[in-house]
């Protein structure tokens, strides 16, 4: 089999966890060449091992010189759509102290960190008019219910997620601190 | 001095080494370049760094485009960004001078 095509559910404040993945499947000589369904779905096809980093990015309305900047500095972009832009970058296997990073400071992690945040807040805002529209117009108390509680497992999923991206900002920012000041 | 130029100083490495380099003119890569070379390779600025760092100063108006060609922005300090970066050479002045003063007390 010279061909495989894997799907992984992940979450936006996990992307370090896909990154890490996709390398290691380098690693053993499956090179990504396509991403589909949301960053879920990774086809890869068999060559020989590659040393690659894989690196997400998260920004709101990117203008003309993002890609052209990124390609400059020798990264290659492998998926871009809904503001998420997956880039990958090749370093020598033997010099681990080389592989390459997309953000050089805490300052600039803790940004993506917010611009996420903003994303997953507006999301959650936007999910409780249609909750309320959604129980204002089912007449079975079952139903509703269960609509009630689909809805709070995303909220507290969504809770979690701005949870894990604050204590990872707050961890940074004490970081940054100490070495400003 | 308002709240958001007050927020660059102390100036982080990014910011210094950017205002820097754009007292001449350059695009995001050659910023990029030029600091490493002037850093002997210590600090090696990211893309996302640069082009966040990039974005957020020409909005708060340190740096501004001077020209466009091949998809890359062109960018050259402003007055109020070489009079920031004068600050903080000046502070970073009063750091350097003051160690060696201590230095050479210690070594008596």
């Amino acid at each position: 089999m010279n061909n495989k095509k894997v799907f992984r559910w992940w979450w936006s404040w996990e992307s370090e966890k896909i990154e890490k993945w996709i390398e290691a499947q380098e690693g053993q000589g499956w090179h990504l060449v396509k991403v589909k369904s949301n960053l879920m779905r990774f086809q890869f096809v068999k060559g020989s091992p590659r040393t690659m980093r894989y690196v997400f990015d998260y920004q709101n309305n990117v203008d003309i010189d993002y890609k052209q900047l990124y390609e400059d500095a020798g990264w290659e972009q492998v998926y871009a759509k809904d503001n998420w832009y997956l880039w990958r970058k090749s370093y020598p296997a033997d010099q681990p102290e080389l592989r390459p990073e997309i953000y050089s400071d805490v300052d600039s992690i803790i940004q993506r960190n917010n611009r996420i945040k903003k994303t997953l807040i507006t999301v959650g805002l936007v999910l409780i008019p249609i909750l309320i529209m959604n129980m204002v117009v089912q007449p079975m108390w079952q139903i509703r219910i269960s609509i009630l509680v689909v809805y709070l497992l995303i909220f507290i999923l969504f809770l979690y997620g701005l949870n894990r991206l604050a204590t990872q900002n707050r961890r940074l920012q004490g970081k940054s601190k100490s070495l400003k000041n | 001095m308002n709240e958001i130029t007050r927020s660059y100083l102390p100036m982080t490495e990014t910011a210094f080494y950017i205002l820097l380099t754009l007292q001449k003119v350059h695009y995001g890569y050659g910023i990029m370049q030029d600091v490493e070379k002037l850093t002997n390779g210590r600090i090696k600025l990211g893309a996302g760094t640069i082009y966040g760092s990039l974005s957020r100063m020409e909005k708060d108006q340190l740096i501004e485009v001077v020209g466009e060609e091949n998809r890359r922005k062109s960018y050259t300090a402003t007055k109020l960004g070489r009079e920031l970066l004068q600050q903080e050479i000046a502070r970073i002045s009063e750091l350097y001078h003051n160690a060696i003063q201590m230095e050479g007390n210690n070594n008596e």
